[in-house]
């Protein structure tokens, strides 16, 4: 906020004033306490010598004296080191160990492949060795993320850095862009002037004193934006070496990091896919495995029969003449009724996808009905089922459409309608609606639950209606009915209301 | 009432012609041969008389008339009831069927179904043979 950099202006140019007192100022402090610490110990241990000794300067007392030289010099380092700490703490001196930092730096930053941690570790050491508030690190994917931001305005300083003039500035660049040197323009960037200038407005604007930039492998992966250091004093060649120093191995952490995240993400994806394709597949592999069951148990019913009686009519002795009548024409019905099942099955396996060959003849569809309700009679009779077939009170007209697959295409669903309604009844009937004509097949049988309505046609449906075929079919009747109808032009559709309540198929036609 | 020593055979199969067929081929076997064309038949049968060997159809309806759902298998529920019934559990059951899964014939063989045999591969004066080796072991 505009605000909070006033008043952090304010600060720094209070102590602007007597910025350039603090050092010497800090080095006092540090040498005052040491002097008087070292003029203590003198009286301390000259009153000792008195009190043991009677005097100071005896040879017994310089010995005992001696004595204490290892405590002075334990006492002295650690006061050296607690007043330059409380120097630093209080007066916001940097007088950092240099090598310490970066050895320390390097091993923080790469005991992590976490991105998180290692833009923590990065910022925290900048931070404490800098002394300063606001500071932020962007990471490099197609805009610059914010990874960590303090003191600063995230979204402010977002806008900065994804601004395409200043991005382009960074990374021409690739060194770190100082404020005061771009403000005393002393120094030739090798860039046009009024790139120069929008970068020092930009940084004035929300007291950017370095960008640091990141590169590794000649890319730049990421930033660091500094604001200016708490005490107000000006970044030393010593600071800007160290900061190079902490960019060049962060720069390679923080790429790490970032593949690291990269391949995390991919894998994510690639296992998310890969179970996919496996849950396909075995769904897949389930509907095969089911309908090889069906189809094979389908084909292997007519084919005892047909074994199974041929092989009585030949080899029993005691068959009647009329068993053995009976029993060949039966072994005939079973290889009929073999190549029905047959004929379904490649059909289906046909149907999928090819064009289906049809040949247009100018067709009288009550007709067709009228044939396929004569040839089903006997199976209505078997499974003690009514059929009705209620003719057009008017007339319809011819229409243009294949009638040999048509005649297939229905007598599959009044087929179906039939062996599902056992003791019930199927009402046919057909009639013409504008430019369709309607065929309505309604039965009084087991009906259709919701799911099965929703798989009725499908090749290989799942779901509870699923094999719930009857003895002589293949169960692709329907399948085989509806591609029919499509191809012709028409279609088919299917209603129930629940289990037990029977069934409508309603089949229309276009009249060509 | 004399006690026939003849051993009975019960046949839990729906399609009349096969039903017509293995009558035929039991008729110069010294069984006597009941046949159930659905579960509750089946079991009616099964209760009523005592029975010595039972050939099994797996895809079966419930009862007459009923339709025939292929994934309820109700062949195998038939089984379970019979070996369950304190008077019939020990009297061997050969599945007769046309379906041929590693998972169904685990599951005939964990029922307690002695024999597992596909209609199709066998002839009717096969099955007899079978029956017959069977019903001599007791």
């Amino acid at each position: 906020m505009k605000g909070e950099n006033k008043k952090h202006k304010n600060r720094i140019e209070k102590t602007r004033a007597g910025f350039w007192l603090s050092l010497p100022i800090r080095r006092a402090v540090v040498y005052i306490g040491l002097g008087l610490f070292v003029l203590g110990a003198h009286y301390l241990i000259a009153w000792a010598n008195t009190i043991m000794f009677g005097e100071v300067f005896s040879t017994g007392a310089m010995f005992t004296a001696i004595a204490f030289v290892p405590l002075f010099l334990v006492g002295f380092y650690y006061l050296g080191r607690k007043l330059r700490k409380t120097a630093n703490k209080y007066l916001f001196a940097s007088m950092y160990d240099y090598q310490k930092t970066l050895d320390k730096f390097a091993e923080d930053v790469t005991s992590t492949i976490n991105l998180n941690e290692v833009a923590g570790v990065t910022v925290r050491t900048i931070q404490q060795t800098m002394q300063i508030d606001n500071i932020g690190l962007f990471v490099k994917n197609k805009h610059y993320e914010p990874i960590k931001v303090f003191g600063f305005n995230e979204k402010e300083l977002t806008k900065m850095v994804s601004n395409p003039r200043c991005r382009s500035f960074i990374t021409a660049l690739r060194k770190p862009i100082v404020y005061q040197e771009l403000a005393n323009s002393n120094y030739d960037y090798q860039q046009p002037q009024e790139e120069v200038e929008h970068a020092r407005t930009q940084m004035e604007c929300l007291d950017v004193a370095i960008v640091l930039p990141l590169i590794t492998k000649g890319e730049l992966i990421a930033c660091v934006i500094m604001g200016r250091k708490i005490s107000g004093d000006a970044y030393t060649q010593e600071d800007m070496r160290l900061l190079e120093s902490l960019a060049n191995r962060a720069s390679i952490s923080i790429e790490n990091a970032r593949l690291y995240n990269e391949v995390q993400g991919f894998n994510k994806t690639l296992k998310g896919k890969v179970d996919d394709a496996t849950k396909r597949l075995r769904e897949l592999l389930k509907i095969k495995s089911d309908f090889l069951t069906v189809a094979s148990h389908q084909l292997r019913t007519p084919t005892s029969i047909v074994r199974g009686m041929l092989s009585l009519v030949i080899e029993e002795k005691d068959l009647s003449a009329e068993e053995r009548e009976k029993f060949i024409s039966q072994a005939y019905e079973g290889v009929n009724r073999l190549e029905r099942i047959i004929h379904e099955l490649l059909n289906a396996t046909e149907l999928e996808g090819k064009k289906m060959r049809l040949e247009f003849r100018k067709t009288r569809v009550e007709n067709i009905l009228e044939e396929i309700i004569h040839n089903l009679e006997p199976l209505a009779e078997q499974i003690k089922v009514k059929l009705n077939f209620n003719k057009p009170t008017r007339p319809i007209p011819k229409t243009l459409t294949d009638p040999v697959k048509l005649k297939e295409a229905v007598t599959n669903v009044i087929d179906n309608a039939i062996h599902y309604s056992p003791e019930g009844k199927v009402d046919v009937l057909v009639r013409r609606k504008q430019d369709q004509i309607i065929v309505e097949v309604e039965d009084t049988g087991i009906g259709m639950s919701k799911a099965d309505l929703r798989m009725l046609f499908t090749k290989f449906s799942r779901g509870e209606g699923i094999l719930q075929i009857h003895p002589n079919g293949s169960g692709l009747g329907l399948f085989i009915a509806k591609k029919m109808l499509e191809a012709m032009g028409g279609t088919i559709a299917a209603e129930s209301k629940g289990k037990s309540k029977g069934s409508k198929f309603t089949l229309t036609l276009p009249i060509k | 009432m004399v006690v026939s020593k003849k051993k009975t055979i019960l046949l839990v199969e729906d399609e009349p012609s096969l039903i017509a067929m293995y009558q035929a081929a039991f008729r110069s076997s010294p069984y006597n041969f009941l046949v159930g064309a659905d579960a509750t038949e089946g079991f009616k049968l099964a209760q009523e008389n005592k029975i010595d060997l039972v050939l099994l159809d797996v895809i079966i309806p419930e009862a007459e008339g009923k339709v025939i759902e292929f994934n309820k298998r109700v062949g195998f529920s038939l089984l379970a009831r019979l070996k369950k019934d304190p008077k019939i559990k020990n009297v061997p059951v050969v599945t007769l069927t046309n379906l041929d899964s590693p998972e169904d014939r685990t599951k005939a063989s964990n029922l307690g179904a002695v024999d597992y045999l596909i209609k199709a591969n066998f002839l009717p004066k096969e099955i007899v043979e079978t029956a017959t080796k069977i019903l001599n072991k007791k």
